[in-house]
């Protein structure tokens, strides 16, 4: 195989206007004006957040995150599993949901959000290393909110959850 | 696996300090072989698809444990061994999904794995005869060694 240069540049040049828009890992620079300059609207305290990621690490950190926006009601899964199951039992205003994961894959645990009646209007915030157009353009199929980039930018967190509680 | 060294070495870079602001540089083959890599974990995850290989993340020990601690906000001496590891699989697995980008379409990445007694002689060695695939750091003393290695590529080595 012949050594590429580098092809960031290129990215995106037939994704939809939506799709673009959904990237953010590619925006990053969006999520570095100070707070007060963005569109916000207040984080509500009582704001329930499940995190489903197989990573302990990945879903402490996330945790520590959220409680610095203010965020205390947070949930955490391992799994697909037992974030549905978790899930059939106390509803979340909002799902962090990581991609690979063993067990179901997060597009699987979002493509059966959507067809369950009781899940499908909780917004499911994709964050996944997985930064290609096609993988986007799936999950979005799958009828996600919005799409972030890993490693994860608390900022663009923090914008994400403001723009869904507008 | 010929990658633009530049990509591959702007995503290592890039994803270590976002994760944890901890800073590796790359560094040259030459410094490669004097890295100490004997006290390190090592994480390992299949590339699937219309290239198939392996990409495997050597990272000593010690700024495994450092990562750790930053990404969780806690000293160093409270992070386990089982934190690090699940540090190390993690930075695999989002060095690799942003490498994703950059790989021949069609290329897929399975869930990493931890490989708890690794040879890294043999890798070592068979990287000194491909340079190319081994993407080596530091954050001085500590080493770090990405590779991406195709399973054709290995057997015709």
């Amino acid at each position: 195989m012949e050594a590429k240069e580098s092809s960031r540049e290129s990215h995106g040049e037939y994704m939809s206007e939506a799709a673009k828009n959904i990237i953010d890992g590619f925006n990053r620079q969006e999520s570095e004006q100070p707070p007060a300059a963005r569109e916000v609207a207040p984080l509500p305290p009582d704001l329930h957040v499940l995190i489903v990621d197989d990573s302990r690490v990945i879903r402490l950190m996330t945790k520590r995150h959220l409680q610095e926006f203010g965020i205390e009601k947070v949930d955490q899964a391992a799994n697909g599993n037992d974030a549905l199951e978790a899930m059939h039992q106390v509803k979340p205003d909002v799902v962090l949901l990581d991609w690979n994961m063993p067990g179901m894959s997060g597009l699987e645990v979002a493509q059966a959000m959507h067809l369950d009646k009781k899940l499908n209007q909780v917004p499911i915030l994709m964050v996944t290393a997985r930064n290609r157009r096609e993988d986007v353009l799936a999950a979005m199929k799958a009828g996600i909110f919005s799409y972030i980039v890993k490693p994860l930018n608390p900022q663009l967190l923090e914008k994400k959850l403001r723009q869904l509680c507008a | 696996m010929q990658l633009a060294k530049t990509d591959v070495n702007n995503i290592v870079r890039r994803v270590w300090a976002e994760i944890s602001q901890i800073t590796v540089q790359p560094v040259d083959d030459q410094r490669m072989k004097q890295l100490d890599l004997d006290q390190a974990y090592t994480a390992r995850l299949a590339v699937t698809g219309s290239w198939e290989g392996t990409a495997t993340l050597h990272c000593s020990s010690k700024l495994t444990a450092q990562t750790a601690a930053c990404m969780l906000g806690i000293p160093l001496e409270e992070v386990t061994e089982e934190d690090s590891l699940d540090v190390l699989a993690e930075i695999l697995n989002i060095i690799s999904g942003n490498l994703l980008q950059v790989l021949p379409s069609g290329c897929d990445i399975l869930l990493p794995e931890i490989l708890p007694n690794f040879d890294r002689s043999q890798l070592l060695a068979a990287l000194e005869v491909r340079p190319r695939e081994a993407y080596p750091f530091e954050s001085p003393p500590d080493g770090v060694l990405f590779s991406l290695v195709g399973y054709q590529e290995e057997k015709t080595a």
